[in-house]
C-alpha cells in the first residue's frame, strides 16, 4: 500500500538541477506488456476498449 | 490552488517514487508484468471517492504509439443538469513512455471509453476544483496534481478535441461522429515535465 504524500517543500523554491535529478531518479525501464492470450470474441458493436468498470463497488 | 502548489505536489510524488527507485507505473505494477489491456490497479483508482476515477493500461503493440508504454485514463464525476443524476465523463488520458515518464496528454472519441460526453467547456469546468486529501495515494496525488499543473493546456486540449470532432465527416450527426471507430484520438499535447516544473517552482 502506498503512503500518503506530504507537501514536503511547500513554501520553498527548488533548483532546476534538483528537479532534473529527481526526474532522473524515476527513470526506469518498464516491463514490456505481454500479449494477452485470452481471445475475446466480441460481438458487441458498441463495446468500448477503455471504459470504466460499470459498477466497481456493487454487490454481487 | 495555484499551479505552483500543484507543481510542489507533483514533486512530492516524484520524490516518493524516486526514494523507492520507482516511478508512477512501476509503483502501480508492484512487480507484476502487465498484460495488454489489463487495468492497473485491479479495481481501478478511486481517488478517495472525491469525484475522480482512473486506471492505467497498455494497448497491444500494434495499437500503441512506439514511444508509449501505456496510458492513464482519467474520469470525473458530474451531475446531469436535467435530473441531477450522477455520471462519469472522460477528461483526458496521460500517455507514459517506456521509462515511466509522462510524454503526452490526449483525448479520445466517445466510443473509446463509452463515458458520457460533455462539451469542452463543461468538461473543463470539472478541472476548476482539483481535490486534495490525505487519503490519496502517491499515484493519485501525482495524477490530480498533473491535471492542475497542466490546467491551461488541458483547456486547449479539450477545445481542440471538440474542434476536431466537428471536422469528422462533415454533415454527419454528432452521434455518428462520437461513434466513428476510425477516429480514436481527437487531440494531443506533448509534455516536458522538467521544463514545466522548472517554470513553476524553480529559483
Amino acid at each position: 500500500m502506498e503512503h500518503k504524500v506530504n507537501r514536503w517543500i511547500m513554501g520553498t523554491a527548488v533548483g532546476i538541477a534538483a528537479i532534473a535529478a529527481m526526474i532522473d531518479h524515476t527513470r526506469h525501464s518498464l516491463p514490456t506488456p505481454q500479449a494477452n492470450d485470452i481471445v475475446v470474441i466480441d460481438d458487441e458493436v458498441d463495446s468500448s476498449p477503455c471504459s470504466l468498470d460499470v459498477s466497481p463497488c456493487s454487490l454481487d | 490552488m495555484p499551479a505552483d502548489e500543484h507543481a510542489i505536489n507533483v514533486l512530492g510524488s516524484l520524490r516518493y517514487f524516486a526514494d523507492k527507485d520507482s516511478n508512477i507505473v512501476l509503483n502501480l505494477l508492484d512487480g507484476q508484468i502487465p498484460r495488454e489491456n489489463e487495468k492497473f490497479p485491479e479495481g481501478e483508482l478511486h481517488f478517495a471517492n472525491l469525484g475522480w476515477r482512473g486506471f492505467y493500461h497498455c494497448h497491444s503493440a500494434k495499437d500503441r504509439h512506439h514511444e508509449e508504454h501505456g496510458h492513464f485514463h482519467l474520469f470525473a464525476r458530474y451531475a446531469e443538469k436535467q435530473d441531477n443524476s450522477i455520471d462519469w465523463t472522460h477528461v483526458a488520458a496521460l500517455s507514459i513512455d517506456n521509462e515511466g515518464q509522462p510524454r503526452a496528454w490526449f483525448t479520445v472519441n466517445q466510443w473509446v471509453t463509452g463515458a458520457s460526453w460533455l462539451s469542452a467547456s463543461d468538461t473543463f469546468a470539472l478541472l476548476d476544483d482539483i481535490p486534495t486529501s490525505d487519503e490519496l495515494t502517491a499515484t493519485e496525488v501525482f495524477l490530480l496534481s498533473m491535471l492542475g499543473l497542466y490546467h491551461e493546456d488541458l483547456k486547449e486540449l479539450l477545445f481542440d478535441r471538440d474542434s476536431q470532432l466537428t471536422q469528422i465527416n462533415a454533415g454527419t450527426s454528432m452521434d455518428d461522429k462520437l461513434h466513428n471507430r476510425e477516429v480514436y484520438v481527437l487531440s494531443s499535447q506533448q509534455i516536458d515535465l522538467q521544463q514545466r516544473l522548472s517554470l513553476a517552482v524553480s529559483v
